[in-house]
């Protein structure tokens, strides 16, 4: 996923955007660790000081020097720290993009509240790692900031293809790669608008790239888009899927 | 949609790749062949969903919020979410957590 420009270094939603993936607080971390309420917006935790070191130390790396572990789950989480005993566990999701904070506590050696054992504890709970609902959240916020995008941007690529000759190429909310084509049919005083679009930067082809490929149809144009096997120019890549429109005169794109 | 003789790669989960590695070698095809088929038939079955959710977009981009559009957006969040988990779940290496937790040097394999 390429994240926009205009969102890196920026507390979205639940989450802080770095170039490469975003970071965020698990809502047991948030509720138990933080005090703070579970569905609360990254923004609003970020004066606190191990979000601040969450924030510097992850945003340009997934993981540290040392681990937390023996973990029972078996996966890697790593430590994080600021000051002589705060510390706190962060989890790289490679496949999601996205860095959790999912613990906080003091270090405090053989005292019962230690973080280290606390984490181990968590862990074997099954409560260390994010959950189902903390990644539900991370897709809500995702699919809301590339809607947001969509509205934005669509009329942007329609406007750069209309002034391209052949195909205008582009990526629309970060996330999809999309190829427009506009002809004009001028017997019929008519507009025909050809779109492609398949998952940016090399991602596989899930459902929720067919539901964004809606979002991005539905705002070039409204109407009834029909799924084509090939763009004007060019034979569809094999992650690829196309839909046409034709509007006629009086019509607007 | 048009058969393409193209070779370019597409990423597909690591267990779809061997799921479909493996049936493609019973069945005696490429696993890209198999997949391109399924792909076809994906749409092809799903077609008439598509256009019943482009036309809700539609809808709630003419007369709608962009909230009601996002939440449309996510409508299967939480499946999505329960199958990233499943994933998650199925790469939790086996490990000896019978030593006391501390902060240490990462293992390397």
């Amino acid at each position: 996923m390429d994240r926009p420009d205009s969102l890196v270094g920026r507390a979205v939603a639940g989450a802080y955007i770095c170039k490469d993936w975003e970071l965020r607080v698990t809502a047991r971390c948030l509720d138990e660790d933080l005090n703070a309420d579970e569905a609360t917006n990254f923004e609003s935790i970020q004066g606190l000081e191990i979000v601040k070191a969450f924030v510097k130390d992850r945003a340009t790396e997934t993981t540290a020097s040392k681990q937390i572990r023996p973990l029972s789950s078996g996966q890697e989480v790593w430590r994080l720290g600021y000051g002589h005993d705060h510390r706190g566990a962060t989890f790289y999701d490679e496949d999601e993009g996205v860095i959790w904070l999912v613990a906080y506590g003091r270090h405090r050696s053989g005292a019962p509240d230690d973080f280290f054992p606390r984490c181990k504890k968590l862990d074997a709970e099954g409560r260390l790692l994010p959950v189902q609902a903390d990644i539900a959240r991370m897709y809500r916020d995702r699919d809301k900031r590339f809607v947001e995008a969509v509205t934005i941007e669509a009329p942007q690529a329609l406007k750069a293809a209309r002034e391209t000759e052949g195909e205008y190429r582009c990526t629309i909310g970060g996330e999809l790669g999309a190829g427009l084509a506009i002809e004009v049919v001028e017997q019929l005083e008519a507009t025909s608008i050809t779109v492609a679009f398949k998952p940016a930067g090399g991602g596989p082809f899930t459902e929720v790239t067919l539901q964004q490929g809606q979002v991005l149809l539905q705002s070039l144009t409204c109407g009834k888009w029909e799924m084509i096997g090939r763009m004007p120019s060019r034979d569809l890549e094999p992650d690829e899927v196309a839909f046409t429109i034709t509007l006629v005169a009086g019509e607007v794109a | 949609m048009s058969a393409t003789t193209s070779t370019r790669v597409v990423r597909v989960p690591e267990d779809t790749h061997n799921e479909a590695t493996q049936v493609a070698a019973l069945r005696q095809v490429q696993a890209g062949e198999l997949l391109a088929d399924a792909w076809r038939e994906y749409m092809e079955n799903h077609r008439e969903e598509f256009a019943k959710d482009l036309e809700k977009t539609a809808k709630l981009l003419r007369d709608g919020t962009l909230e009601r559009l996002a939440e449309f957006t996510s409508r299967d969040a939480d499946a999505r979410a329960a199958k990233a988990v499943e994933r998650l779940n199925s790469k939790r290496a086996a490990s000896d957590a019978s030593e006391p937790a501390g902060e240490a040097e990462p293992v390397r394999l």
